[in-house]
């Protein structure tokens, strides 16, 4: 797992944190931003290789950040992953056409998460389904 | 109404008819022409009295020779504004040709009917009438008798009933969808501390703490589930639950969701499955489908006593071989058969049958009938109550026509043809030709093709494993024409990121051919033989494919 940078950014102080610990026991590098404006500094300054964002955020919502990031040339390819606690319904497929990678919802199971990061990433030849229905 | 009046109505609706059936051939005697007289009085009176409109029309030249005081008011018109006019002459009607259309067909067919017509009022004012009209005979004479009836206001209360309605499922939906997004969020949180605990992330546990938390877990993972389908209650009952259809696997499928429960189940309860490995893929949405399973799965643990076994199977349905049927097997407490007949209702909850059993929120079944239906199958349920419940439901198996016809129904018009993507999974070296190829590997490459061919337009078809030689391994894909460099590209991308590929020592190939759909809008061939005819092109392409892989 060799220290890759994840990109979290959720505004709920919580989450942040519970992700931060599953990642880092993973190997992971992670950043964090609490909202829009900052999320796209630290994409800027940091340059992770891939982005967990949420879709609620002040500052710029999920969708704002994703537009922004994709007109940012050296950093458009980082391949960005939906977390999110809103409907699937609409937001799954409005994500997906803004460039998201893959749409989940929260709660998500740990092993989908984990598993979407590293198929996103390229480095795990495991299956990954958009599973929405285990939480672990 | 009193009974002389009862009567009364009684002789004149009779003596009305008395013209009808003069006009089907009836003869005309003397002795009826005093009573003609006497229900011409009748009907005058009843024509000024009526609260309907009434005009009456010359059969040949569409003048009006009489209209009731009612209609009068209604249309603002006077009367003498209304007689020796043409009918189309007074702007009541929008289309003027279309009056007189359907004023000929009135003529030829005697009767005309419309639940609900606009008219225009002499000031101005959009009305909506129920207009009849009907060719009598009177006298020897035949008059066209026009009922017009206002229902403007009924119109109206019903369409603000209807917006009314509208307005409160659109305010329910939001309420709904808030709701579960305010859930979800704290409850992320505890689920995740929750599970960072248990994996022993913050330390080492010991067996009770672990067993607390696997209770509490489980109690997670149930309200999630209510979450889930407090949601898509309101979504089936408006028809809104979306199947994102596809080509599936159970082989692969229920042994991934059974790993999740063995993970989780407590009180020692053994779950299994069988599913033959031949067994063909379904048509059905993943996702759905297990959520179907989840709610079985979690119904049978609920019933079923500690250590007890639970069991999936899935087989061809004997009775209709385009089905497969799935069955969820427990030894749980079983249902009565009066039972039976109302678990799979709205609400619904199992009257107290015992205190260990959780009560959901009575949906979870209904949403699975609503789901299986939605894929064009059943779900029933079969038991005995103390000998446990079997639940089955059936789900359509893939059909390359079924498919082929969805798209082609859809097709552009200036479409004519389709383009047939192959990857072909080949080993870099060739290795002993028992091995097998690495599954997971497949499956990954299974997953690339799924993705890429959604939102094209674009159908994944089964994949076909090459047999003689197992190291071959076919996909097909077919897309519109329009988006098909974009998708090869993106799929050439994916494949060559795909490190699970190289690990495995195998390479994907990709080749495109051109499947020539005769043409379905110049020739107006039926959709039925150009589907059957791409599916003979697309089959025949499959063989040769696999042939040339074989040599």
């Amino acid at each position: 797992m060799n220290g890759q940078k994840v990109l979290i950014v959720d505004d709920d102080k919580d989450v942040l944190r519970g992700l931060s610990v599953r990642l880092k026991a993973n190997g992971y590098n992670v950043i964090f931003a609490a909202d829009g404006i900052s999320a796209i500094s630290a994409a800027r300054k940091e340059n992770p290789e891939v982005i967990i964002l949420d879709i609620g955020l002040p500052a710029g919502d999920g969708f704002v950040v994703m537009e922004r990031l994709g007109s940012l040339l050296p950093i458009a390819h980082i391949p960005i992953i939906i977390l999110t606690a809103r409907d699937i319904s609409g937001n799954k497929e409005r994500s997906l056409k803004a460039g998201a990678q893959a749409f989940l919802q929260k709660p998500v199971a740990n092993h989908v998460l984990l598993e979407t990061i590293r198929k996103v990433l390229g480095n795990n030849n495991r299956h990954v389904e958009e599973d929405q229905s285990a939480v672990n | 109404m009193t009974k002389g009046h009862a009567g009364k109505t009684k002789t004149l609706i009779k003596e009305l008819d008395e013209p009808r059936q003069q006009a089907a051939g009836m003869k005309y005697s003397e002795g009826m022409a005093h009573q003609l007289e006497t229900s011409e009085l009748r009907y005058r009176r009843l024509f000024e009295a009526a609260q309907d409109g009434i005009l009456i029309l010359d059969v040949e030249t569409a003048r009006i020779t009489d209209v009731n005081p009612f209609l009068i008011d209604m249309l603002e018109y006077s009367k003498e504004e209304f007689i020796d006019k043409k009918l189309w002459d007074l702007g009541l009607f929008k289309d003027t040709q279309l009056t007189k259309s359907a004023f000929r067909e009135l003529q030829v067919n005697e009767y005309i009917r419309y639940e609900n017509l606009p008219l225009i009022t002499k000031n101005g004012r959009q009305i909506a009438v129920e207009f009849v009209s009907n060719v009598y005979l009177v006298g020897n004479k035949r008059v066209i008798q026009c009922n017009i009836r206002d229902i403007t206001d009924r119109k109206r209360a019903e369409e603000a009933l209807l917006q009314n309605q509208r307005q409160q499922i659109h305010i329910r939906d939001q309420f709904l969808s808030r709701m579960s997004h305010e859930l979800r969020s704290p409850l992320t949180p505890i689920h995740q501390f929750v599970t960072i605990l248990l994996d022993g992330l913050a330390g080492a546990l010991n067996t009770e703490q672990r067993e607390y938390l696997t209770i509490a877990l489980n109690n997670i993972n149930m309200l999630r589930n209510m979450v889930r389908d407090l949601l898509e209650v309101t979504r089936a009952e408006s028809g809104k639950l979306d199947v994102d259809l596809r080509c599936v696997y159970l082989t692969e499928l229920i042994p991934q969701i059974l790993k999740t429960y063995q993970l989780t189940t407590t009180k020692g309860i053994l779950i299994s499955a069988c599913v033959p490995g031949d067994l063909p893929p379904i048509y059905a949405d993943n996702n759905r489908v297990r959520q179907i399973l989840d709610n079985l799965l979690d119904n049978a643990i609920k019933s079923s006593p500690e250590r007890g076994e639970i069991s999936i199977r899935a087989q061809i349905l004997n009775e209709s071989p385009e089905f497969i049927r799935i069955v969820v097997t427990d030894a749980g407490c079983g249902i009565s058969l009066e039972e039976q007949g109302k678990i799979f209702n709205y609400l619904y909850q199992v009257e107290d049958s015992n205190e260990a059993i959780r009560k959901g929120l009575g949906i979870g079944l209904y949403i699975c009938r609503e789901l299986v239906s939605s894929h064009g199958g059943q779900i029933w349920v079969e038991s005995e109550p103390g000998h446990g419940s079997t639940f089955s439901f059936t789900l359509p198996i893939f059909s390359l026509e079924r498919q082929l016809a969805s798209v082609l129904a859809t097709a552009d018009v200036t479409t004519n043809s389709i383009t047939l993507i192959t990857v072909e999974i080949s080993p870099v070296v060739k290795r002993p030709l028992k091995r097998k190829i690495d599954q997971a590997a497949l499956w990954d490459i299974w997953n690339i093709l799924q993705t890429c061919t959604s939102p094209n337009g674009a159908v994944l078809l089964p994949r076909i494993p090459y047999r003689r030689i197992k190291e071959f391994f076919f996909m097909v894909t077919y897309i519109s024409q329009t988006d098909t460099e974009e998708l090869l590209e993106q799929l050439r991308q994916r494949l060559e990121r795909c490190q699970g590929l190289q690990d495995a020592g195998l390479y994907p190939e990709i080749s495109l051919t051109m499947l020539n759909i005769p043409m379905v809008h110049s020739q107006k061939l039926p959709l039925k033989k150009v589907v059957s005819n791409v599916t003979r092109q697309i089959e025949d392409l499959m063989k040769t494919a696999l042939n040339n892989g074989g040599g």
